[in-house]
């Protein structure tokens, strides 16, 4: 039995060092979310869904807005299939954000799908779906390594991403996708087909919900003693905000009316059209760095 | 719970330490934990079918107690039936009664006649097929005084629902498993440690291979039109080779999960793609069941002692109610069918037993003969997997009239990625089939070797492993 579990032991810290050294090597390869939750506290975030996590590029925030805040920033968005404002969020941004923090800068995404009550979400109980998701689902969101995270979300995890390298989340948590760097129009109308349908179909099975619009508030108030808060619609195709502009008619009067109540600025870019899409929601590279540029111009002057 | 999840994971651990270290002087204890283990595995999956479970387990055990005290053949025959009826009507009332309802309203519908049946709306509990047979293979050796009733509840209990073979086989017999669940149970270095390669390799089998192949089979599968029907004959291939994965590979986990406690199971494949006929190929894949019909329905329907036409009419029986066992569909039963077709002229010549060796058995490589038979035997099980794939048996037949429209036939348009893992599959599976497993690699002399090959297959895992929830066979 020694003999047996001595093996075992050595087998198992083998692929342990295999895996922890793949995870810190190449964590932004293998999975889009591990370096976000295993990154210390942090004293400035971005935090929204994929719009944000690929649209907004920290390192263009930090050059331009250093001296006016606690910088680095760090991207904390997820995707849409995750973020949604909520308890769970509150109790996550809480965990994220450092204590001691007083000047930090934190940049809410913010657009009618993530303040959207689903299908999966029990209101009446207080049961919603992104409590399951990463990265509410962790008890731990600032330990390198995050083991657990690891156990929970192991179907995040790609490593043969590691041998493709073609999209990469960076340090400070944006999504640098280079899997659609394309100027062909039809596979571009593809993708924007496909994102059209996705939301269409969110359209029909979602409602718009007071009760997030209320946790975004909260999140907004916990924010607030940590520095400068500042909510964003970031730009989308015509199409695409159409849609959402007959799913959630005010949603810009309203979201007006909260920035004012929370004497914070709300930014809507949803109909700018200086920006390049590639799928009618995602800003490309190129893209992301002149809309953060256009983002810090907006946050310096007011 | 599945083998290939983060909860086995744990849950596989914690059982190991309470056996061997907690109960390992007890052997009474010891079983009380695999039972207690057994349900809790069992229960995670859906707590509410363990009740049926319970039952089933009650019923067989009190009526083999009772089968044995009867003092009349009348009375051993009430107790017999009464198992038998109640275990085979949960069996048909769970899987059988919406395709009997359906299938018989239809029959109806064709004569002109209107009909509706109420059709149930239950979900199908995980391995009843499996444990149902356990259940029935006892029930019935005690009938026919093979074997004495099992006195502890307990052993009889864990004989039946240990939790490794509890929701997808191997079918085990009393005869075999039993014993060992009695006796003293000694921690076997050789037998784990093989145990731990089986499993490592089961989880390849399933993982990287099944579930890659999984990904194109279920696209061509759903849209067959969308495809050439280059693309449709990799489809088919790549079937065959993920429920070889998926089903070997289950099986793997869970003969090797056992051998860590010191239980040998019944093997349930024997590397059948390297079957030389369609008869040696039934005896490498899922024996377990193979030989359960050979036993419980051939055997007792008279086998082949009636002569030729009784020969090939238990055979045609034993390969329909097999494809009737794996679901409630005719594709199941057309399956059945032809395999019983392709395995009938070789019993009709009296052929059925050429191939009882091992192939290539004094050779590295096979003869230019054998590999056009495993090459034609492979077609053949494809050509049938085709109806057990497939939804309906009109969707079946389209897919094949597309797969043999050869006009068509240009380069596949699927990934062909997964026949990278397949050929590492045939390649272990070559090199060591004449063990028990393709991982069984312990001959090896050098263990920089041996462990370079667990770290190259545990890589192939990390890397290539694709994710499903689910083992095919947990269905059946």
């Amino acid at each position: 039995m020694k003999k047996f579990l001595l093996k075992l032991a050595l087998f198992s810290v083998i692929i342990s060092i295999i895996i922890l050294y793949i995870l810190n090597k190449y964590s932004g390869y293998v999975d889009y979310f591990y370096g976000k939750v295993s990154s210390p506290a942090q004293t400035s975030l971005i935090i929204g869904d994929s719009r944000s996590l690929q649209g907004i590029q920290p390192s263009v925030i930090d050059s331009a807005l250093s001296k006016k805040y606690e910088l680095p920033i760090l991207n904390f968005s997820f995707t849409v299939k995750q973020m949604s404002y909520g308890d769970a969020w509150i109790k996550t941004i809480k965990k994220k954000v450092r204590p001691e923090t007083k000047n930090g800068l934190f940049i809410l995404s913010v657009h009618p799908w993530v303040l959207s009550e689903r299908e999966e979400d029990d209101v009446l109980n207080g049961k919603f779906y992104e409590e399951k998701m990463p990265p509410n689902n962790l008890h731990f969101v600032n330990t390198n390594p995050n083991i657990e995270y690891f156990f929970k979300n192991y179907e995040y995890f790609h490593f043969k991403s590691m041998i493709k390298k073609i999209s990469i989340v960076h340090e400070d948590g944006w999504l640098e996708e280079n899997s659609t760097a394309t100027s062909d129009s039809a596979t571009l109308r593809g993708w924007e087909n496909i994102q059209i349908n996705l939301y269409t179909k969110f359209s029909k099975k979602w409602k718009k919900s007071i009760f997030r619009v209320k946790k975004l508030s909260e999140t907004i108030d916990f924010l607030k003693q940590h520095g400068k808060v500042v909510l964003v619609r970031m730009p989308v195709s015509k199409e695409i905000f159409d849609l959402e502009l007959s799913y959630w008619r005010d949603f810009n009067q309203e979201i007006t009316k909260l920035a004012k109540d929370k004497s914070v600025e709300y930014y809507d870019f949803s109909l700018s059209d200086d920006f390049g899409f590639y799928d009618g929601v995602h800003l490309n590279k190129k893209n992301g760095k002149k809309f953060t540029s256009i983002l810090c111009d907006s946050i310096s002057k007011y | 719970m599945v083998f290939n999840s983060f909860e086995f994971l744990f849950f596989l651990p914690i059982v190991f330490v309470l056996y061997w270290f907690v109960f390992k002087k007890n052997v009474k204890a010891q079983n009380l934990l695999l039972l207690v283990a057994s349900y809790f595995f069992y229960a995670y999956w859906d707590y509410r079918f363990l009740f049926l479970l319970v039952f089933s387990t009650l019923l067989d055990y009190f009526t083999g107690l009772k089968m044995s005290e009867a003092t009349t053949i009348n009375r051993k025959k009430f107790w017999f039936w009464l198992s038998v009826g109640v275990n085979l009507g949960f069996l048909g009332v769970f899987k059988y009664y919406n395709f009997f309802a359906e299938s018989f309203a239809e029959l109806l519908a064709t004569f002109g006649f209107k009909a509706h049946f109420w059709t149930l709306s239950v979900i199908l509990p995980v391995g009843i097929s499996f444990y149902t047979f356990h259940g029935l293979s006892y029930v019935i050796d005690i009938y026919n005084d093979k074997i004495k009733p099992e006195k502890s509840i307990v052993d009889y209990s864990v004989f039946v629902c240990f939790f490794p073979l509890l929701v997808a086989g191997p079918i085990e017999r009393a005869t075999h498993l039993l014993p060992q669940i009695q006796r003293v149970r000694n921690f076997d270095y050789y037998k784990a440690a093989d145990g731990l390669r089986q499993i490592l390799w089961g989880l390849f089998m399933k993982v990287v291979v099944a579930d890659n192949c999984a990904i194109v089979v279920n696209e061509v599968f759903k849209n067959p039109d969308s495809y050439n029907s280059s693309s449709l004959f990799v489809g088919a291939i790549f079937f065959a080779f993920q429920i070889y994965g998926d089903f070997s590979g289950y099986s793997n986990i869970a003969l090797g999960t056992a051998r860590l406690f010191g239980v040998e199971l019944l093997r349930n494949f024997a590397f059948p793609y390297f079957s030389r006929d369609i008869a040696e190929f039934w005896r490498r894949w899922h024996i377990s069941l193979s030989t359960w019909f050979r036993d419980y329905l051939y055997i007792p329907l008279g086998g082949s002692k009636g002569g030729m036409w009784s020969q090939v009419k238990n055979t045609m029986i034993i390969f329909l109610v097999s494809g009737f066992w794996h679901g409630a569909n005719w594709t199941f039963i057309v399956w059945g069918a032809l395999n019983a077709a392709f395995i009938m002229p070789l019993v009709i010549f009296k052929l059925n037993r050429t191939n009882t060796n091992i192939v290539a058995e004094n050779s590295f490589l096979p003869s230019f003969k054998e590999l056009i038979q495993i090459g034609l035997t492979f077609i053949l099980t494809t050509l049938a997997w085709i109806f057990f794939r497939s939804e309906s048996v009109t969707q079946a037949l389209h897919y094949l009239g597309k797969l043999l429209n050869f006009s068509d036939y240009k380069f596949p348009e699927v990934d062909l990625k997964p026949f990278l893992f397949i050929i590492v599959l045939l390649i272990f599976d070559w090199l060591n089939r004449k063990k028990q497993h393709g991982l069984e690699i312990s001959n090896i002399k050098y263990p920089v070797i041996r462990w370079g090959i667990y770290l190259f297959v545990f890589l192939m895992l990390l890397f290539f492993g694709a994710s499903s929830d689910s083992f095919i066979y947990f269905q059946f």
